[in-house]
Parts: structure tokens; sequence; C-alpha cells
């Protein structure tokens, strides 16, 4: 418990000083209280915006930035000196998860405060965000352990990223992207919290959640025991 | 029974052949140098001792641990410098032994403390990617010492410092021994070796072909055996240092002819290039 909070501490720390992280914790929550407050279009959907932008959150910021953390970690040796002086190397990982878990709760419920929902549905809002969030820090966590340096990770996380957080979006303007994007659990919270806004939540797409979450897990489990956290 | 233990590691990086068969026993305490050319294997030989590279062969022990098998509950007691142990960049000096302070649970007060030892205090809100490469290095050597283990790797701890930095270092070496830490540590410097260790070894082509104390090993070299004369008016004049002499050297001594007198022992670093056939890089 001690060497996770040290590395929470840690990463509160060099997070604090790294722009390229900050901008990919605080763009999207600032993009959508910008875009609430100044463009308003007569038929567009309730919370068009804050559902938008929310799910490109979740699927951007948790895997690019564990993704990152972690391949920087290894390129420049500080993980070795970590592993070195006794941090196991779940520690090491729960310790980043959990600082880029807390963060993301944060922004997201700064999100869920200004979309103006329902106190239960905030609370709906949160766990089907918040599980997806998840699923995004273990992918971002196995490109991070699979991948020698950053720029290769990014390489990697990037073609990731943009499928799981645009995807959702331009499946509105297709039919037969719709299909497609039915497998990613983007497109599973996008559902679940557009219903929000309308009472009309099918709880069956949460369903890509937990799998994308076992698949992700098992993905993970391949690189690590392939790669070890070095 | 050593506190540091090796018994014939080998080595192999595909077809090269880095280890052939190196032993040595550290007592407790011992200020260990570990001498050779540049790529003889000193950086592998830590990396192994420590567990960070398998061995091909042979064995190697730490506080009586096989090196593969030390737990994390024993890493605080065993610290290492070396070259590949990255610092976060971002974070500055007193931050970056901060992250240390609290792996370790070690008081923050502490880490001033290490900081003014190392020369670095000034320095310690500076971002550590800013600093110069000395600087760098002498952060890399403030963890071990912020950790306080009984046993210190220090790679090549000194190198790219000015003489009077590496002096001080070498006092904060001399007082950790003195509480009871065992040092190994690698070095190019010679005159380092002599002034700080108990005993060294020659690293050369995969084996220790010389181990011992620095001024003994210096004395078995000694094949001339000659008092090396210069005299005032600058010649030079060499007699054979035993009893043959001294009739000699008293006259000389008496007409106040002689300006330096030498014997011809070498220093280590010529018994190291004659062992080694090479010349040291820096
Ligand atoms: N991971 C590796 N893969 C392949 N070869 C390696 C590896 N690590 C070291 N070597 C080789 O092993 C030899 C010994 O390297 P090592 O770094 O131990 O030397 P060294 O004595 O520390 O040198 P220096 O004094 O320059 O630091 C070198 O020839 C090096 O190229
Ligand atoms: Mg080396």
């Amino acid at each position: 418990m001690r060497h996770i909070m040290a590395i929470f501490k840690k990463q509160f720390k060099d997070t604090l000083k790294n722009p390229v992280l900050l901008i990919q914790f605080v763009l999207y929550p600032i993009m959508i209280i910008v875009m609430n407050n100044l463009v308003d279009i007569e038929e567009m959907p309730e919370n068009y915006f804050t559902v938008m932008f929310t799910v490109m959150y979740i699927g951007m910021c948790p895997l690019i930035t564990m993704a990152s953390i972690v391949s920087e970690e290894k390129e420049k040796g500080t993980l070795r000196t970590l592993l070195m002086s006794g941090v196991n190397p779940f520690s090491y990982l729960a310790g980043i998860g959990l600082f880029i878990f807390a963060v993301c709760a944060a922004g997201l419920t700064i999100i869920v405060i200004q979309g103006g929902y329902s106190f239960a549905d905030s609370a709906l809002y949160l766990a089907f965000t918040l599980s997806g969030c998840i699923v995004s820090e273990i992918l971002g966590a196995a490109i991070g352990v699979s991948r020698p340096s950053q720029s290769s990770a990014m390489g990697v996380a990037v073609p990731f990223m943009a499928v799981f957080s645009f995807l959702p979006m331009l499946s509105e303007f297709n039919e037969n992207l719709a299909d497609v994007a039915g497998m990613a659990y983007t497109y599973g919270i996008n559902n679940l919290i557009s219903g929000l806004s309308y009472d009309t939540i099918e709880y069956d797409n949460f369903y890509v959640v937990i799998a994308s979450f076992f698949a992700v897990v098992l993905l993970f489990a391949i690189t690590y025991r392939r790669n070890g956290l070095e | 029974m050593g506190i540091i233990q090796a018994s014939e590691v080998c080595k192999s990086f595909g077809e090269k052949e880095v280890l052939k068969g190196v032993s040595f026993d550290i007592a407790p305490g011992e200020i260990y140098g570990l001498l050779g050319p540049s790529g003889s294997g000193k950086t592998t030989l830590i990396k192994i001792l420590t567990g960070q590279l398998k061995a091909d062969g042979g064995k190697t022990e730490l506080l009586g641990i096989e090196s593969g098998r030390i737990g994390n509950e024993n890493r605080a007691k065993i610290g290492i410098m070396m070259d590949e142990f990255g610092i976060y960049e971002r974070l500055s000096v007193y931050n970056n032994l901060c992250v240390m302070a609290d792996l370790f649970g070690i008081d923050k007060s502490k880490i001033d403390e290490t900081l003014k030892e190392v020369g670095l205090y000034e320095a310690r809100k500076t971002p550590a990617g800013k600093l110069s490469k000395g600087m760098k290095s002498r952060l890399r050597l403030s963890r071990p010492l912020l950790q306080n283990p009984e046993i210190m790797f220090l790679d090549e701890p000194t190198s790219g410092l000015d003489p009077a930095t590496a002096d001080e270092i070498h006092e904060v070496l001399l007082k950790k021994r003195k509480a009871g830490c065992t040092i190994f540590l690698t070095t190019h410097n010679m005159n380092e070796a002599e002034k700080m260790c108990d005993r060294i070894a020659l690293l050369s082509h995969g084996r220790i072909i010389e181990e011992g104390i620095p001024a003994e090993i210096c004395r078995k070299y000694d094949t001339l055996k000659k008092l090396n004369i210069v005299l005032a008016d600058g010649s030079a004049k060499s007699l054979p240092a035993n009893a043959s002499s001294a009739d000699e050297l008293a006259r000389l001594l008496r007409e106040g002819k002689i300006c330096t007198v030498h014997s011809s022992e070498p220093n280590l670093e010529t018994v190291f290039t004659e062992l080694t056939g090479n010349k040291l890089g820096v």
C-alpha cells in the first residue's frame, strides 16, 4: 500500500509538470463546458456535446495516458529504479492506474454536474463512464507493457484511441458503421449515457463493456507474460 | 562468509563471452573496487550480482541470498547506482528523492541531509533534467545514500566529476563504510581505487587477473626494485633498492646533490596497463 501511494504521489507531481499529459486530462471537460455554453442549435439532441465528448474522453484520456506513462518510464529507466527499489509490478500499475482513474473521475464529475442530470442519473452516468475508463486503462497498460519506448507505444495507442473515441460519433451518420461500432465498448457507453437524457436506458449495451473488460484483461495478461514490465 | 559472493560466474551475449568464470568473496564493511577496461563486463557483473540479469553459469549471493531470489522485502538493504537507473527529469532534485523516501518510508528530513552530502542542496529545486552530467550522476548516487543500505553497488560513482567534488564523495563513502556499509564500486580512476578501496580486482578478458590490497599489488609488480634519483644538475641515476646502494646514497645526500628520489615500484595505473595490455578509457 505504501508503494502504491508513493507511485500515486509521484505521478501527481510529475503530471503537474507535464503539459502533454495535463492536456489529455483537461481538454475534453473544458471543451464540454465551452461548447455547452457557447453553441446553441435548435433541434440538437439533448446533452449532445456532453455525450459526444464524454465518449471521446473515455476512449482517449485513460488509454493514451496509461500507455504513455508506462512506456516512458520503461524508456527512461525510471521503472527499473522503482522495481529495483522493491516495487512490485502490480503495485506500480495500480499506483498509476489509480491516479488516472482519480483524475478521470474528477473530470467526469465536473462534466456530469454541468450537464444538469438528476442525482440518480448522475450516479448512473458515472458508473457507466468509469467502467469505460477502466477498460481503456487496461488497454493502455497492455500497450505500454508491450512497447519498448514512448513513441512506439503512441504509434499503437493512437489508432486504438481513434477507433474507440470516434467510432460512436461517426456511426451516427452511417448504418453499416453502427453495426461495426456495436463491438466497441465506447459505443455501448455512448448508447447508455445518451439514454439517460430520455429515460430509455437499454442496459443490454453494458454487455459489450463487460465483454471488452475481459478481452483487455486477457490482452494485458498475454502481453505481460510475454514482456514482463521491462 | 562474505556478504557479497560470486563463484565461477559466466555470461555471454550471443557469441561474445563477457565473463568466463569470475569469483570473489567480499567481507562486510569492505570497499571492493572492480577495475577493468571499457567493455570488460563490470556493469554486466553488477547487474548479475543485483539480480537484474541472469548469469549463464556460476552462483552469486548477496546477504546470503541467491541474486535471482532477492525478494522485494530485501531491496531496501541493497542500494544501487548505475546509469541505467533513470531519474524523473521533470521532477525537481528534491522530489526525485521524495519518491525514494516515500517508497522506503524514510523520514523527509533525511533528504536535505543527503543532498548536502552530495553537494546538490543548492540545486534541490532544479528539475533533474536540467542538471549537468556530473550533477545527474550525483543525484543517482544520492538515492542509495538516502536509502542507507547494507550493501551499495556503485557503477563509476565519480565519473565526470571534478577532483574536489570527487573528494567530497569519497569522504561520504568512507563515512558510510565506517557505519558498516559494504561498498562494491567500479572505476576507471586508479587514484580513486588506490585511495578508497580495501581490495581491488582487475577484470580483463572475462577473468579476474589480479586481486588484493592496492599497495600490495603495486609492490608485487615492482620487478626492477630500483631507486630512481634525479640529481641537482638534472642528470638521472638508478641504484638497486638494497644495502649495496647505501654508501652512494649517503654520499649524494651529504653532498646535497639529490633533487628527487623515487622507488621503481609502479603505480596502479602502470600495473593495470601492463597486465591488461590496455590503456584505460576515462
Ligand atoms: N544487453 C546486452 N546485449 C548484448 N551485449 C551486451 C549487453 N550488455 C553488455 N553487453 C556487452 O558486454 C560487454 C561488457 O559490457 P559492460 O557494460 O559490462 O562493460 P563495462 O566494463 O561496464 O564497460 P564500461 O567501463 O565502458 O562501463 C560489452 O562488450 C557489451 O557490448
Ligand atoms: Mg559500465
